[in-house]
C-alpha cells in the first residue's frame, strides 16, 4: 500500500477560467495534477536533483563533521503544511522536522518551481498569506507569529543580516554579580557563564534569522491555527492556542494590541474557520465546536459533535472488526474545518473533520448562531478523512489507506489496494453524473508510488493534533 | 499512590497538633515559612494541574473578598508573581479601598500567602485590615485574560521575577517581546506596570520590552519619586528587604498604559 497524501490544495493560474491543478503532498513529496485530464505534470523534488543533493551531502559529511552526517542521514522531511497564494501565482510549502518554509511558483502549466527556503526557528503550525499577497504570516509551536515577505531576493538577505548583525561583538559582562539574591540554580548559572567566559570568547548562542522577518505577537502556548479576518476595513490576525485561547489583534503594524479573547473551550482548540465577516467557528479537543461572534468576543454558540461522531465510529465497528474498544472511545480531535460556497443562493456549508474518523460531517450555516443546528453526516469514507480540497464543481477528499478507517494507531491488513483521492460533488446531497469522470481524473495520482512508509513516522504525520490534549499531570 | 511530600506532611502534623495545644489561637497564628519553601523557579510552559476560570465572568470571588461581596467591586491591582506576599501586606492598608490579587505559580508559596492573609484577618479583626488582598496560584504567563477583563486593572506589578540567566530560557522571563501585550491588554490607559529587580541585566531587558511596545510610556524619575508605590514596592517586598541585608542595588522601572493608537487609515 503506498503512503497517503496528508495534506491537498488545489490552484488554478491562469484565472478562474483555466485550468485547475491539485497539489497533493505525500510525505517529503509534492505532486501536481492537472484535472482537466488528470496528467501528472510536476513533482518535487526533482528525482535527479535530489540524487545530487545527497551525494554533496556525503561529501561534507565526513567523520570531522558528526552533526551534519546525523542530518544528512535522516529521511527527507515531511510535507505538513500547503498553502496557496489568493492570486493563485504560489504556494507555501512547510516541512515539519526540518522546520523550512518553502515558496514556489506556479506556472500556468502547473509547473512548480522551487522559489526560496527559510529556516523558521520553531516547528510552524499555521500558515497564512496577507490579502495583498506579499507576506506569508507563520505561527509556530513556541507560541510566536512571523511575517516574512512572500518573495525574497539574495541582495535582500544580505542587506537585512548586515543591518542586524551588531557592530562589534559586545564584552563578555555576567548577567548578575555576586550581590544580586540567588537561588542555587542561578547561582551554578552566573559561575559556569564566568567560567565560560574565561576559557574562550563568547560564541554566538543562537543562529539568528537570517532573512528578513518581524515578530508580530506572542503567546505563551502553542499556537495551532491562525487565520485573517476583515471588518469594516480593518484587518486583525486571529490566533488560537492549546491552553483555550482564542485571541483577536490588530493587524500590522498594530500587533500589540489585543481586541480581546475568545474564551469558552474547555480543551485545546486546533482549527479556525471563517463562516461570514462576523462568524467565526473554532474546533478542538472538545466534543462540540464554537460558534462566535468574534470581534465582541461572544460566544453564541455550542454545536455538539458526539452523536455524528459515535455514529461514524459505529458503522465502522460494525462493518470491520479489530478497532480497540478503548480507541473507539468518545474523545474528539477536530483536524479541519472549510466552508463550501453554497450554491443557487443557498447558505454555506461547513464541513467538519475528526481524527481518527471515517466521515465528513456537514453544517448549514444558515442562521448559524441563532438557532440550533444539527450536524449531518456529508460524506461516509472508506478511510479517515486526512484533507479536503476544492474544484468547481468537485470536492477532493484525501483519505488515510494506511489505517483501519476509526482508528490511529491499526494498520490495515487487508491486502487490498484502497483509493487514496476520492472525489464527491461540492452540494454534498447532490446526485451527480459526472463522478465518474471525475474519478477517471485521479487514477494516475492514486496509483502514483510516493515513498516507503513507516509505521511510527506516518501515525505521527498524519495524527498529531490529539497529543495536543493535556495529560493529568502531576502536581508541582 | 506515592505518599505526599515531605515538607506538606510536616506542615499538616504542625497544623494538627497547634489546633490540639490551642484551638482558639490556631486561626490567628501566623504560617511558618519552613513549612511552605518551594524551589525558586517553576517552569511556566508546562501544564501543570491548574485551575483557572473559563472566563473572568465565571470566576467566584467572594471566598476571596468576603467584606466586599455587595459592593461589585472588580480586582485592579495583581500582583504578578507575588512570592510570600510582602508586597500585598504593604499595599493593602495603603489602598484600602482598591481589590488586589496575588498570582503565584508555585503551589506551596500560594498557600503560604492564603494562610497568612487568613491569620492576618484574624488578627485584625477589629481594625478590618487586610481585606482587600487575596492570593491564588495561578500560571500569569498564560492565562492572564482568564482572570481579568480588558482593560481591568489600575496596576500591575511585577517584583524580583525569576532573571532566567540562561539565552535559553529568556522566553521564560516574565517581560518579553510578546507578553508586554497582554499586560496591555488587562492595564486600563492610564494604569501602571512597575517592576523592580536586583539584576541589572533583568532591568534593561524589562525597559528594553516595555519601551519597545507602543502601548507603554516609561515614568521619569520625578514621577516614580512622587508615586508611594515605588517607596513601598523598594521596602515591603520580602526580596527588597533581601537585597538591602546583602547590599545590592534595586533597579525601578514604571511604564504607564496608553490609550490604543487610532486604526491606520
Amino acid at each position: 500500500m503506498h503512503h497517503p497524501y496528508q495534506a491537498i490544495e488545489t490552484f488554478s493560474p491562469a484565472g478562474a477560467q483555466g485550468p485547475v491543478f491539485l497539489l497533493a503532498a505525500g510525505g517529503p513529496k509534492l505532486y501536481a495534477v492537472n484535472l482537466e485530464n488528470g496528467a501528472i505534470v510536476s513533482s518535487w523534488p526533482d528525482e535527479e536533483n535530489n540524487q545530487k543533493d545527497d551525494n554533496k551531502v556525503e561529501e561534507v559529511a565526513g567523520p570531522l563533521n558528526k552533526k551534519r552526517k546525523v542530518a544528512a542521514a535522516a529521511e527527507q522531511p515531511n510535507i505538513c503544511k500547503l498553502t496557496v497564494s489568493h492570486d493563485h501565482q504560489h504556494a507555501i510549502v512547510v516541512t515539519g522536522e526540518d522546520k523550512t518554509v518553502r515558496v514556489f511558483s506556479l506556472g500556468t502549466e502547473g509547473e512548480l518551481q522551487e522559489l526560496s527556503q527559510r529556516l523558521m526557528p520553531k516547528r510552524p503550525s499555521a500558515v497564512v498569506i496577507s490579502a495583498d499577497n506579499k507576506t506569508i504570516i507563520i505561527s509556530d509551536k513556541f507560541g510566536d507569529v512571523y511575517a516574512l515577505p512572500l518573495l525574497t531576493t539574495p541582495e535582500a538577505e544580505s542587506a537585512f543580516s548586515a543591518s542586524s548583525r551588531p557592530a562589534a561583538p559586545k564584552p563578555f559582562k555576567p548577567a548578575a554579580t555576586a550581590l544580586t539574591v540567588h537561588s542555587g540554580a542561578n547561582r551554578r548559572a552566573l559561575e559556569d557563564q564566568l567560567k565560560k567566559a574565561q576559557e574562550q570568547p563568547p560564541q554566538k548562542t543562537k543562529e539568528a534569522l537570517n532573512f528578513p522577518h518581524q515578530l508580530l505577537l506572542g503567546h505563551v502556548s502553542l499556537l495551532t491555527d491562525m487565520l485573517i479576518a476583515r471588518m469594516d476595513q480593518r484587518s486583525y490576525i486571529i490566533t488560537a492556542d492549546r491552553d483555550e485561547h482564542i485571541r483577536v489583534s490588530r493587524d500590522f503594524p498594530q500587533t500589540q494590541v489585543i481586541e480581546n479573547f475568545c474564551l469558552g473551550h474547555e480543551e485545546f482548540i486546533s482549527k479556525l474557520c471563517l463562516i461570514s465577516p462576523t462568524l467565526l467557528v473554532s474546533g478542538g479537543g472538545d466534543d462540540y465546536l464554537c460558534v462566535w461572534d468574534w470581534l465582541n468576543a461572544r460566544l453564541l454558540q455550542r454545536i455538539s459533535l458526539t452523536s455524528v461522531v459515535s455514529q461514524a465510529r459505529s458503522k465502522v465497528s460494525k462493518t470491520q472488526t479489530g478497532v480497540d474498544a478503548e480507541e473507539s472511545s468518545s474523545a474528539v480531535a477536530v483536524s479541519g474545518l472549510w466552508t463550501i460556497p453554497g450554491t443557487d443562493g443557498n447558505a454555506p456549508q461547513l464541513l467538519v473533520a475528526c481524527e481518527g474518523v471515517p466521515a465528513l460531517f456537514a453544517i448549514d450555516t444558515s442562521r448559524l448562531g441563532k438557532t440550533e443546528k444539527d450536524v449531518d453526516i456529508g460524506v461516509f469514507t472508506h478511510g479517515n478523512v486526512l484533507d479536503v480540497a476544492f474544484a468547481t464543481q468537485a470536492m477532493i477528499v484525501s483519505i488515510d489507506n494506511i489505517h483501519v478507517p476509526g482508528s490511529i494507531t491499526q494498520v490495515d491488513q487487508r491486502e487490498t489496494s484502497q483509493a487514496r483521492l476520492l472525489v464527491f460533488p461540492r452540494s454534498l446531497c447532490q446526485e451527480w453524473s459526472e463522478r465518474d469522470h471525475w474519478n477517471n481524473l485521479l487514477v494516475d495520482i492514486n496509483k502514483q508510488v510516493v515513498v516507503d512508509w513507516h509505521e511510527k513516522a506516518l501515525q505521527a504525520l498524519l495524527y498529531s493534533v490529539h497529543n495536543l490534549r493535556k495529560r493529568d499531570n502531576d502536581e508541582e | 499512590m506515592p505518599p505526599p511530600p515531605a515538607k506538606r506532611q510536616k506542615r499538616d502534623a504542625y497544623k494538627a497538633a497547634l489546633n490540639e495545644k490551642h484551638p482558639e489561637e490556631a486561626a490567628a497564628t501566623l504560617p511558618k515559612k519552613r513549612f511552605y519553601r518551594q524551589r525558586a523557579h517553576a517552569n511556566p510552559f508546562s501544564d501543570h494541574a491548574l485551575s483557572y476560570p473559563r472566563t473572568p465572568d465565571s470566576m467566584d470571588w467572594s471566598s476571596h473578598y468576603p467584606d466586599f461581596v455587595d459592593q461589585s467591586k472588580r480586582i485592579e491591582v495583581a500582583d504578578i508573581g507575588c512570592g510570600f506576599g510582602g508586597l500585598l501586606f504593604a499595599l493593602s492598608p495603603r489602598l484600602p479601598d482598591a481589590l488586589m490579587l496575588g498570582m503565584e505559580l508555585r503551589v506551596s508559596v500560594a498557600e503560604f500567602v492564603q494562610e497568612k492573609i487568613k491569620a492576618m484577618r484574624v488578627q485584625n479583626a477589629e481594625s478590618g485590615l487586610y481585606r482587600n488582598i487575596s492570593c491564588c496560584r495561578a500560571n500569569s504567563m498564560k492565562f492572564l485574560p482568564n482572570f481579568f477583563h480588558r482593560a481591568q486593572l489600575t496596576k500591575i506589578f511585577l517584583c524580583f521575577p525569576d532573571p532566567h540567566f540562561k539565552a535559553r530560557k529568556h522566553k521564560a522571563r516574565i517581560v518579553s517581546a510578546t507578553l508586554t501585550a497582554e499586560y496591555a491588554f488587562v492595564l486600563r490607559p492610564g494604569g501602571i506596570v512597575y517592576t523592580i529587580t536586583d539584576v541589572e541585566d533583568l532591568h534593561l531587558w524589562m525597559k528594553e520590552h516595555f519601551e519597545a511596545c507602543p502601548l507603554f510610556l516609561t515614568l521619569t524619575s520625578e514621577e516614580l519619586a512622587s508615586d508611594e508605590c515605588v517607596e513601598i514596592m523598594k521596602t515591603g517586598t520580602e526580596e527588597g528587604k533581601k537585597v538591602e541585608r546583602n547590599g545590592g542595588t534595586k533597579y525601578v522601572a514604571c511604564f504607564r498604559r496608553l490609550e490604543d493608537p487610532p486604526w491606520p487609515v
